[in-house]
């Protein structure tokens, strides 16, 4: 029952604004539960309209779009020789620092970040009692509610778990685990030949309570433990080996297979698939440039597997002088929810940038230091940044 | 009106116009504000429910009548016999008919809920002006809450600058 209402102002009657009614309060109370997106409209709307979005009261509690980024850094000669971090875009009046620690949630071992998705994160808590196994828990760090639930047999050994979450949908989520052979408990002797092949994908429903198992038969396709999960309309996309985007849907009946647009200069590379402005975008130096250019793709169709060039931009034009030892040292980490811009990490002290494609503006953001890096970097292990959307509604899988 | 049945407690409620509403406790601790009111014994005869009129106020009632949990007595064996689930289902069809009124009625109850505090009340109402707002383009938000558009043309101008791929 919606907009359709709509028909029953009755014409020829001086129409009252019903909102000039309402208390401030209720006012903001209405526009924060819409979308982001919507709330920036709603500031074009009137005076009032925007002075209550803006007002610094009221800030907090409107949705909002990316603040920041968890990630973990390495440092051998530290302790602990993991750390979590929270990295912040906006000003720290504007949104608070993030505490990374996750401290709301039950003690356990160890936690590990796997991924993030519309405000929610997906953690890995390694039990205390027994090191070699785990819950997963998924948490909003925003209302600091959290929900716990039951690995599978396989969960210790499995290196790619992602989690599907569209508030805008229901509250609801979906945790995508990826079981390669080796994990499954094939012999060495009878796996296939692509190494890290996907077996088995287990899929658990917060709705149903429950995993469910089913083999995989499409590909083979392998995918790298860095690798970005990018949940769009119900659909959980992948960057894998081989330049292959794997697409499956939260039931796992639907599967697509994609070949990115062109292979990347550096064939190790762990290419980058983001959702942005409700569509999938792919960012990489491709070979045919000889590592001097950065192309930014839209995927136009899932089943087609047809990309559009959005945007392509030299090394040399992008970082300019001032950053040019940049060129062969920097990944594509995200790209923002809604605008046509992309966040660059490069250089030895890491340094986060923004990089918008319609201005062709580079933007140094901070430099996060040397110690953000992955365990293994010389063997392509990335540090897979997870970026945060604030989600203040309190319900969590329960409606 | 409900009949009075024996071992349940009434309280009146009275609207600004005149209007008195006896209604089973219960049914009026649905309003967090209410309970407030019983629970401080500040509610020993009837209660004035001030900015509220008899039409709205008999609505409400009228919601949390079907909203109150079904227990005790009376209630158990019905929820013997009905799933949950069903029950949920049913509550859900009720409110979308319930929801089916005019414009100024939806606001006048988004207030009625407010100052109430019926938090399913106040979702439900609310539920609609948000439909509207996340579906619509600015000119449709406008023109279904009768909005006036307050800003100076350049003003207007800057400002969907800023906002520019919101419309998009």
């Amino acid at each position: 029952m919606a907009p359709g209402s709509q028909k029953k102002n009755t014409k020829g009657v001086k129409e009252v604004d019903p909102t000039a009614k309402l208390t401030d309060d209720l006012l903001v109370d209405i526009i924060s539960r819409v979308p982001y997106k919507s709330t920036c409209c709603c500031k074009c709307v009137s005076r009032r309209w925007r002075n209550l979005i803006s007002h610094r009261d009221h800030r907090k509690k409107m949705p909002q779009s990316v603040v920041g980024f968890f990630y973990q850094g390495y440092n051998a000669f530290r302790s602990p020789r993991k750390a979590r971090y929270f990295t912040n875009l906006l000003s720290r009046q504007r949104y608070p620092l993030v505490d990374p620690s996750l401290s709301l949630l039950p003690t356990c071992d160890s936690l590990d970040i796997l991924d993030a998705c519309n405000g929610l994160l997906l953690c890995r808590c390694w039990k205390a009692a027994d090191p070699l196994e785990l819950d997963y828990v998924v948490c909003n760090p925003t209302t600091e509610k959290w929900v716990s639930f039951p690995a599978t047999d396989w969960s210790s050994k499995v290196s790619v778990a992602r989690l599907g979450f569209d508030p805008a949908v229901t509250s609801h989520f979906h945790v995508f685990e990826f079981i390669d052979e080796e994990a499954w408990g094939i012999a060495e002797d009878e796996q296939s030949e692509c190494y890290g092949r996907i077996q088995t994908l287990a899929i658990y429903s917060s709705k149903a309570g429950a995993w469910k198992y089913q083999t995989v038969e499409h590909g083979p396709f392998a995918i790298p433990k860095n690798s970005p999960g990018s949940f769009l309309n119900g659909i959980l996309n992948l960057a894998a080996y081989n330049n292959l985007i794997v697409a499956v849907d939260v039931e796992g009946d639907n599967w697509s297979l994609v070949h990115i647009p062109k292979p990347p200069y550096y064939a190790d590379d762990i290419n980058g698939i983001f959702p942005s402005q409700g569509q999938l975008y792919f960012a990489n130096s491709p070979a045919d440039s000889d590592g001097s250019e950065l192309s930014i793709w839209v995927l136009d169709d899932l089943v087609t597997g047809k990309w559009t060039l959005k945007h392509n931009v030299s090394h040399l034009q992008l970082f300019g002088t001032k950053y040019s030892s940049y060129a062969n040292d920097y990944s594509v980490i995200s790209m923002h929810p809604e605008h046509s811009l992309i966040f660059i990490v490069g250089g030895h002290d890491k340094t986060l940038m923004s990089y918008d494609m319609d201005s062709r503006q580079l933007r140094f953001i901070c430099q996060l230091g040397s110690e953000c890096k992955a365990e293994l970097p010389a063997c392509g292990d990335k540090t897979l940044f997870h970026p945060h959307v604030p989600l203040f509604s309190q319900s969590l899988a329960d409606g | 009106m409900a009949t009075r049945e024996a071992g349940k407690k009434m309280i009146m409620l009275k609207s600004p116009d005149g209007m008195e509403f006896e209604v089973e406790e219960a049914v009026a601790m649905e309003s967090q504000t209410i309970r407030k009111m019983i629970e401080d014994d500040c509610a020993d005869t009837a209660i004035l429910i001030p900015n509220i009129n008899s039409k709205i106020l008999s609505r409400v009632i009228e919601y949390c009548n079907k909203h109150v949990p079904t227990t005790g007595a009376t209630g158990a064996a019905a929820s013997d016999t009905v799933a949950p689930a069903a029950l949920a289902e049913d509550l859900k069809i009720w409110d979308a008919e319930f929801i089916k009124v005019n414009r100024a009625t939806r606001f006048d109850l988004i207030q009625a809920a407010s100052y109430l505090n019926i938090k399913g009340l106040l979702d439900l109402t609310s539920q609609t002006t948000i439909d509207t707002i996340s579906d619509n383009s600015l000119e449709e938000i406008r023109s279904f809450l009768s909005t006036k558009n307050d800003y100076l043309p350049e003003e207007e101008q800057t400002i969907r600058r800023e906002n520019q791929w919101a419309f998009q």
